[in-house]
């Protein structure tokens, strides 16, 4: 058992999302304090106990890293180091819900362009074209032929980062222009929204404009989004959810969720419900 | 009093509320280019943020 004594708040950049969270912490009088990943130091022997972090990190790798190392040194993460890992690799994350049977889109992940290519028409066409790390949205491509393919992996090899040289190529869920962010906080989805996508961008990300709505969150969705945040061992999650012919189908979990567009368009205080599972985990150690 | 400063690409007035936190991140008003606060000694600056050249995402 792990004596918190206080809880590390790790940001770097802080977006509304924090502010919302540093306003329910100092509600709730709980013992807290800022830190700034990028003036965090950690002298190596230090024998401690380690502490409790809450990850806000925007970047992704800082939290990684620092998720890592505070359950190195013997304290906890929130989210655990394991799930922020996962979450933040698409191919991996897909491989896991696959496992554990929640519905994905049909997807092949491949380290090769070329294999990517080959793969493409038993996917079918159009298809989405991903990397395995990145997020809003970014690198995300529409792909309506073969030549389109073969035109991104000459793109993403002139990138010249290793990482670029992995493919998830996804069926095109032909979705009524919108998706679903489900926010989980331990057992619950506690609110989502419809998020439409702007003009004739297929994405839907909010991050890239696009207006949203509140989504009356039914048993099945709630059932889906749970699991998918639990498989990857996430306490708290923004499950990303598409709604297909044959039902609904998640394509991402984000394990540093931003929740802004949730609690604004709902009325729900998702901030609350994470400070008070942040509460609960330090107490139980 | 909030803080006003300029922009560095448009030269617009951005303004920084009392309340502003270390890394806290505001955008021009006029251009929309991003800035991150840093917060050092009481003093605040504005850092250009190049959101494309971050790992950013959730």
């Amino acid at each position: 058992m792990v004596l918190i004594e206080a809880i590390d708040f790790i940001y770097d950049a802080v977006r509304l999302d924090e502010k919302l969270l540093i306003r329910e912490f100092n509600n709730l009088n709980v013992n807290y304090r800022l830190v700034n990943a990028g003036e965090l130091t950690l002298n190596l022997p230090n024998g401690g106990d380690g502490g409790a972090a809450f990850i806000r990190t925007i970047s992704q790798h800082k939290s990684q890293l620092v998720s890592q190392l505070y359950e190195a040194l013997g304290g906890i993460s929130i989210n655990p180091a394991m799930s922020i890992l996962i979450g933040n690799n698409k191919a991996v994350t897909l491989a896991i819900l696959s496992r554990v049977g929640v519905p994905i889109p049909n997807t092949v992940i491949t380290l090769s362009g070329d294999v990517a290519v080959k793969v493409l028409n038993a996917v079918g066409i159009p298809a989405i074209v991903k990397p395995v790390h990145g997020s809003w949205g970014r690198l995300v491509s529409l792909v309506g032929g073969v030549e389109d393919l073969q035109l991104l992996v000459r793109h993403r090899d002139s990138m010249g980062n290793p990482q670029y040289g992995a493919y998830l190529v996804q069926e095109y869920v032909r979705k009524p222009g919108r998706d679903i962010r489900v926010t989980v906080v331990g057992d619950r989805a506690v609110a989502a929204i419809y998020r439409y996508a702007v003009n004739d961008d297929w994405r839907t990300n909010t991050a890239r404009g696009g207006k949203a709505e509140a989504v009356r969150v039914d048993p099945e969705l709630e059932d889906i989004s749970v699991r998918a945040t639990k498989a990857i061992g996430a306490y708290y999650a923004g499950v990303d959810v598409v709604e297909s012919d044959g039902g609904y189908k998640v394509l991402e979990v984000n394990t540093v969720p931003e929740f802004k567009n949730v609690q604004r368009v709902t009325g729900v205080n998702v901030a609350r419900h994470i400070v008070e599972l942040v509460l609960d985990l330090t107490k139980r150690g | 009093m909030p803080t006003k400063t300029s922009c560095q690409v448009c030269g617009a007035d951005i303004e920084i509320p009392d309340d502003v936190l270390d890394g806290e991140l505001v955008s021009c008003p006029s251009c929309g280019q991003k800035y991150q606060v840093v917060i050092q000694n009481g003093l605040i600056q504005l850092k250009l943020i190049k959101v494309e050249e971050e790992d950013w995402g959730e």
